[in-house]
């Protein structure tokens, strides 16, 4: 099985690198999607499905909590998990982002492996990059 | 308030963290050296303290964080991908410093700005109040860093 993934980020360096991540990681990837902030994104999923959204917080134009909440407001988007990774990880911030429906949180800097583990977490990949049939919500664990 | 020298230890362990998870690049603590650096960056943070973090850097560190972070060959590395990896590390210093001055507070950060330096600007460093300067040396150049923030210095 293999996952259409969609990574927003302001930064085209930190998508390459976070692409790279999710593709060396044995995550069957069919389709990247890349976008340079929250509008962006939304323009990019019309028309095309992803099964995760990767997306950073401060962007420009729209930002990722932003992003969130135009998702939850869509009846065909509200249920796409989104990860945050962003150099923002106060408390506060994570709070904010899981009440918006995020269901895992990266702080950068980060290590590959922690990608991999939320991805993990989030969508129930296993290490082959294979689907889990026990997936599972995100719980406090994965922020 | 954090004294002074935590602020120091925590703006050095963000540093560290930032250089070595991201661009796998190893600085050492030195003293200030007067050093040319060729580009500049400049993030500004709000919230529960206000302030601003700068980095000066040469262009040799400059292309060796866009070459490792992005594992490119030797190939001379486009200006506009090394841009973007000093702004998002200042991006991520900014942060990775917050979070330990703060762990509970929400802050505001900025876009990070980036310039290129003029070769004949004078780049003494002054002694101004409320700044903290700090420069760092590793192989292929020097980074300086300089956080200016009223309430915390």
């Amino acid at each position: 099985m293999s996952f259409n993934v969609m990574i927003v980020d302001d930064s085209g360096a930190m998508r390459s690198v976070i692409k790279k991540i999710i593709a060396l990681s044995g995550f069957k990837m069919n389709l990247c999607m890349e976008a340079g902030n929250g509008r962006e994104a939304l323009e990019r999923l019309q028309g095309n499905w992803v099964d995760v959204i990767v997306s950073d917080i401060n962007m420009p134009e729209m930002g990722g909590l932003e992003l969130l909440q135009a998702l939850r407001r869509d009846a065909l988007y509200r249920n796409i998990p989104v990860i945050i990774v962003s150099t923002e990880g106060s408390s506060a911030r994570m709070k904010e982002a899981r009440d918006g429906g995020a269901k895992g949180f990266i702080k950068k800097p980060f290590l590959p492996e922690e990608i991999r583990s939320v991805l993990h977490d989030v969508i129930g990949v296993g290490a082959d990059g294979e689907y889990q049939d026990d997936s599972r919500d995100a719980d406090e664990g994965d922020f | 308030m954090a004294n002074i020298k935590m602020i120091r230890e925590m703006l050095t362990r963000a540093i560290f963290e930032v250089f070595e998870k991201m661009y796998y690049i190893f600085f050492e603590p030195v003293k200030g050296d007067g050093a040319h650096y060729q580009i500049a960056a400049t993030i500004h943070f709000g919230g529960s303290a206000e302030g601003r973090i700068q980095i000066f850097l040469s262009r040799g560190i400059a292309e060796a964080m866009a070459r490792n972070m992005l594992n490119l060959q030797e190939d001379p590395v486009d200006p506009p991908i090394m841009a973007d990896c000093v702004k998002e590390s200042l991006n991520m210093i900014c942060g990775n410093f917050l979070r330990r001055f703060d762990p509970e507070r929400v802050f505001d950060l900025t876009l990070p700005v980036l310039e290129m330096i003029p070769e004949n600007l004078d780049q003494s460093a002054e002694a101004v109040e409320h700044r903290m300067d700090l420069t760092f040396a590793a192989e292929g150049g020097n980074l300086r860093v300089v956080l200016t923030a009223p309430e915390l210095l």
